[in-house]
């Protein structure tokens, strides 16, 4: 489904990712690790489109298609969700709204028909019962002064109406309370489908245990220095990063 | 025709005007428009070199030839024991109460455009709040401004006595395509005890036309007066908004929101005394400018010596869709109590690239998501108007005026 390739990136002349291998095949689960400033969140912008990176290497193909061609609002129209390590406030902009706009923008695309004001509100409130998401956030301004914990349900639940089929969840998992973590891997995990991906970037096996992942691959300085299956996590938690760094010297190998 | 100037040959146009025109009406008006006049006369029209008009260039309106024209206000709504009407259809009573009040908030002294407005004075829209009286809707006044060429002088006086309770909508637009033409618009507002006012001001004149704007306003004791300023016309649009807090608990909102496209340019003025302890101000004005337009935000508050416990907000946030506008934008405190919280705050800046990346990586087309976030800027203002009616008109006249954005580049 998705396939990165030797993928180098730069902002502002100081390269990021040094050279990312990663393939995801549908109906898996990735899980991606690494230190702080490691570049998983670069990955996953990157992934998603935003153009403040420089792709200088490699290339990353989705479903066959060229993604670095992709504007990032295609990329999404055609199955991409990234949920965003810090979403963003946007004052003035009602989240229903801007969510029905969401979802009828890649309806349109993939030749189906807009849902009416109707059935949206039909569809929201049943992916509302799913995340928990209270119904008070629906009609505030997207993000705009929503707890940390709110945004992050926010995005799981824009996630659960755009119905992905690669979804990239960055850091979804930080800051949330014991609850919400379950029901958002409850979210994630009603979305796990035999056609589709998830990458799932966090620091904790907590989550994993919830969202089991098929692969989990350490990020550090900017490659991918480690792959292994679940039980990496695991270890990974019990020895630390520092661990896989004095492992690893050179170009590291993947699988996915 | 005349030229507005204040030199000698034009005074001799004025007197001419004023024969021909406004050479009608009581004893008291025509003295009040006499005295104008000389103000006019006396205060010359302002230059760039004066601090109040340093960023505004009157040289279109000074070059300009002009044929006064009649004020024909249309007034509508305000339910019962509302009095609405024109000077020229007033009772005796009402008649009073314009002559102990018309003037004497919008001083002319220091403002040769309200001294114009005087000088010229014909029509004037009233509209009366009694005492403890609920307006039980809005009341609306539409200005619509003369020919091209035209020189325009509404006048409006609104009185709202101990406790009473009303909106007012006031509207300028002119139907002359091209513009051209000048208006130069005074309201005063009264309000008393525990009153609760709402006025709302929307200027949509003609593109090639100019608008000079005053707003005077005094709030007594535990009154409450909001204003909201939308200009969305006119090549060249200056507001001048004062507020008098004149007795203890009495509060002021200010809403602004100016949209500037081409090479217009809009010059805002607020001028908030707080006289005495205990008074609340806040302002927001805000502006969204393309292409070559220009603003202007000077947000005055002055403290009287003794107004301890004094509250006032004035924030002015501006965003620029292109990198050719220009912003003037400053706060000028004067305080003589020490016992006080004034904050005041400007930003000037570009659409959000986070914002728009995010809208975007959810499919939201990039025009879009530009439309959206000017929109949401501009809805913060827009949101606090209560007549859901004029609302939903300004959302789509804000939104029809808003320049394609392109955010491909966030
Ligand atoms: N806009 C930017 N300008 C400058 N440096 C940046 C920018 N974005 C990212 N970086 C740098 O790139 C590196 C990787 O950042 P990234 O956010 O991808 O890390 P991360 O692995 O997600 O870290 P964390 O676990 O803290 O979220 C960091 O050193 C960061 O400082
Ligand atoms: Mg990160």
């Amino acid at each position: 489904m998705l396939s990165v390739k030797n993928l180098k990136a730069s902002i502002d002349g100081t390269e990021i990712l040094k050279g990312i291998n990663l393939d995801v095949k549908a109906g898996e689960v990735h899980a991606i690790m690494g230190p702080n400033g490691s570049g998983k969140s670069t990955l996953a912008q990157v992934i998603a489109g935003r153009d403040t990176y420089e792709v200088t290497e490699g290339s990353v193909t989705y479903m066959g298609k060229d993604l670095l061609e992709l504007p990032p609002e295609e990329r999404a129209r055609e199955g991409i969700f990234l949920a965003f390590q810090y979403p963003v406030e946007i004052p003035g902009v009602n989240n229903t709204y801007f969510l029905k706009a969401a979802l009828n923008a890649a309806r349109k695309h993939q030749g189906l028909e807009e849902l009416d004001a109707m059935d949206f509100l039909m569809l929201v409130r049943e992916k509302m019962k799913i995340i928990q998401l209270d119904e008070e956030l629906l009609h505030r301004p997207v993000n705009a002064g929503f707890s940390g914990g709110e945004k992050k349900r926010n995005e799981i639940f824009q996630m659960a109406v755009l119905d992905p089929k690669l979804a990239v969840l960055d850091e979804t998992d930080s800051g949330l309370d014991i609850d919400a973590l379950r029901t958002v891997a409850e979210g994630v995990n009603s979305l796990r489908g035999k056609d589709k991906a998830i990458v799932v970037v966090t620091h904790y096996q907590r989550l994993l245990e919830h969202i089991v992942p098929d692969y989990v691959h350490v990020l550090a300085d900017g490659r991918v220095v480690r792959s292994g299956g679940r039980e990496l996590a695991l270890e990974l938690e019990k020895e630390g990063y520092s661990w896989v760094e004095q492992q690893t010297a050179g170009p590291a190998e993947t699988r996915g | 025709m005349s030229r507005i100037t204040a030199a000698p040959p034009a005074a001799t146009d004025f007197e001419a005007l004023h024969l021909r025109i406004v050479g009608e009406g009581p004893d008291w008006i025509r003295e009040f428009r006499t005295n104008a006049r000389s103000r006019f006369v006396l205060e010359g029209l302002p230059h760039h070199r004066m601090e109040a008009w340093r960023n505004t260039n009157i040289a279109p309106i000074v070059a300009g030839l002009f044929e006064p024209a009649c004020s024909t206000p249309e007034i509508s709504g305000g339910g019962e024991g509302v009095w609405t009407g024109r000077l020229s259809q007033a009772p005796e009573k009402i008649l009073a109460l314009v002559r102990n009040n018309l003037g004497s908030l919008a001083d002319a002294e220091g403002h040769p455009f309200t001294a114009l407005n005087g000088s010229l004075l014909n029509e004037i829209t009233l509209v009366v709040l009694p005492e403890g009286c609920a307006a039980g809707e809005p009341v609306t006044i539409g200005h619509t401004a003369g020919p091209g060429n035209s020189l325009n002088v509404p006048r409006t006086l609104i009185l709202a006595g101990e406790r009473a309770i009303g909106t007012i909508i006031e509207t300028f637009e002119g139907t002359e395509t091209e513009g051209g033409y000048f208006t130069s618009a005074v309201t005063e507002i009264f309000c008393g005890k525990d009153t609760d006012v709402k006025y709302c001001r929307v200027q949509r004149e003609a593109p090639g036309s100019f608008h000079i704007g005053r707003v005077q306003a005094r709030v007594e004791q535990g009154g409450r007066l909001h204003t909201a300023g939308i200009a969305l016309g006119a090549a060249l649009d200056r507001e001048d908004a004062g507020v008098i807090l004149a007795g203890e608990g009495a509060s002021c909102e200010m809403d602004g929101l100016f949209l500037t496209d081409e090479s217009r340019h809009v010059d805002n003025r607020t001028r908030i005394v707080h006289a005495v302890p205990n008074c609340r101000s806040r302002q927001v004005y805000k502006g969204i400018l393309s292409d070559r337009s220009t603003a202007v935000f000077v947000g005055r508050v002055i403290v009287r010596p003794g107004a301890q416990h004094t509250d006032a907000d004035q924030s002015n946030p501006n965003l620029l869709l292109s990198d050719d506008t220009t912003v003037y934008t400053r706060p000028q405190l004067e305080i003589y109590a020490d016992d006080v919280r004034c904050t005041h705050g400007a930003t000037v800046g570009q659409l959000d690239a986070d914002a728009l990346f995010y809208l975007r990586s959810r499919g939201i087309d990039p025009d879009e998501a530009g439309r959206l976030l000017v929109k949401g800027f501009a809805g913060e203002i827009l949101d606090r108007i209560e007549v859901p009616s004029l609302r939903t008109q300004l959302e789509s006249e804000v939104a029809g005026k808003l320049p394609v954005t392109s955010g491909s580049e966030g």
